[in-house]
């Protein structure tokens, strides 16, 4: 068995990039060859180990005059990261209500101009004390309780 | 950074600018601290500046970045017993407690790495990190090396294999 014409097809499989049809070839090899199933395995996990390494998280890169400035804000905390993920959410929250109890207000504002309102005429009801001693004199049953105490003082027998 | 100062002309600029953030993520992998990933972009842009004196390459990615993972194997070497950052980060200290000292495995396993690296030759270098970590496919390695794909699969092979037989004695000792 030549391994050799299966190099190019194991760079694919390692690399991700095997077409389904070589795919089956390849299968067909490695179910016969021990060699070339153990390096394919140990090539997919020595990749697997090197992306394990972890890269910058949140690289942020900003003039400053003539001078680059590069921070990498993924050492955080895992608390501070919690806080600030919550943060986020919560200001999120806050203005997705915010918005939706402005569009609220504009509806109730619109169809209230669009639809005014009756105005009902309110009698206002006389309260002057004389209008009040001329109703009760009059006996009209309007009669606060002012011009009552006023009709019971003027009536009482000294 | 001095090499903002260097990169007098726009186009230079405009590759400082476009590829800066490339080049630090390059060299976080292999180093795995802020600031010597920080020197070695300072170093490959000063380089670039003096590059573009002379003749600027025609695809600069692969220009930065196998002179990126040049200078980063060049650090790492002469700073072999680093404590890593990451075991003394909150996480790691905590799990420390816990037995586990994953910042400093992980600063052993970039020190593997980076020696296996530097037993590769410039091309086979740029092919591994262009694939592994750039999750470039080998057409779009091959377009920017100027060579043909099936080059770029053999020296893939030859890289990972050479990284491989590097990291093999971490596996049997059951390590990750």
């Amino acid at each position: 068995m030549d391994c050799s014409n299966f190099e190019m097809m194991l760079a694919d499989a390692i690399g991700g990039e095997l077409s389904e049809e070589d795919q089956a070839v390849l299968d067909v090899h490695l179910a016969g060859c021990d060699r070339c199933r153990l390096d394919l395995e140990s090539a997919r996990d020595t990749v697997e180990t090197m992306r394990s390494l972890p890269g910058p998280q949140q690289v942020s890169i900003r003039r400053d005059g003539d001078r680059l400035v590069i921070e990498d804000r993924g050492a955080v905390a895992p608390t501070a990261r919690m806080f600030r993920g919550f943060m986020r959410y919560a200001a999120g929250f806050l203005i997705a209500f915010t918005g939706g109890y402005a569009c609220h207000a504009f509806l109730i504002a619109r169809d209230a101009i669009r639809q005014p309102t009756p105005i009902v005429k309110v009698e206002q009801q006389q309260t002057s004390l004389e209008g009040s001693l001329v109703n009760a004199r009059a006996g009209k049953p309007r009669r606060t309780k002012l011009a009552s105490c006023l009709i019971a003082m003027s009536t009482r027998t000294p | 950074m001095e090499a903002m100062k260097a990169i007098g002309n726009p186009s230079s600029t405009r590759v400082f600018e476009e590829y800066t953030a490339e080049v630090y993520g390059w060299a976080y992998r292999l180093l795995g601290r802020h600031h010597d990933a920080l020197d070695v972009v300072q170093d490959v842009f000063l380089r670039w500046a003096d590059q573009c004196g002379r003749r600027t390459p025609d695809h600069p990615r692969g220009w930065l970045r196998r002179v990126t993972v040049n200078r980063a194997i060049d650090l790492k070497r002469k700073d072999a017993h680093a404590v890593s950052p990451e075991s003394t980060s909150p996480g790691a200290i905590r799990n420390r407690d816990a037995g586990a000292e994953i910042g400093i495995d992980h600063q052993t396993l970039r020190g593997d790495i980076s020696i296996a690296l530097g037993r590769l030759s410039d091309v086979q270098r740029s092919v591994l990190v262009a694939k592994v970590y750039d999750e470039m496919t080998f057409a779009q390695i091959a377009r920017e090396l100027d060579l043909s794909p099936s080059t770029i699969k053999t020296h893939f092979l030859r890289g990972v294999r050479v990284v491989r037989d590097s990291l093999q004695p971490r596996w049997d000792k059951g390590e990750s």
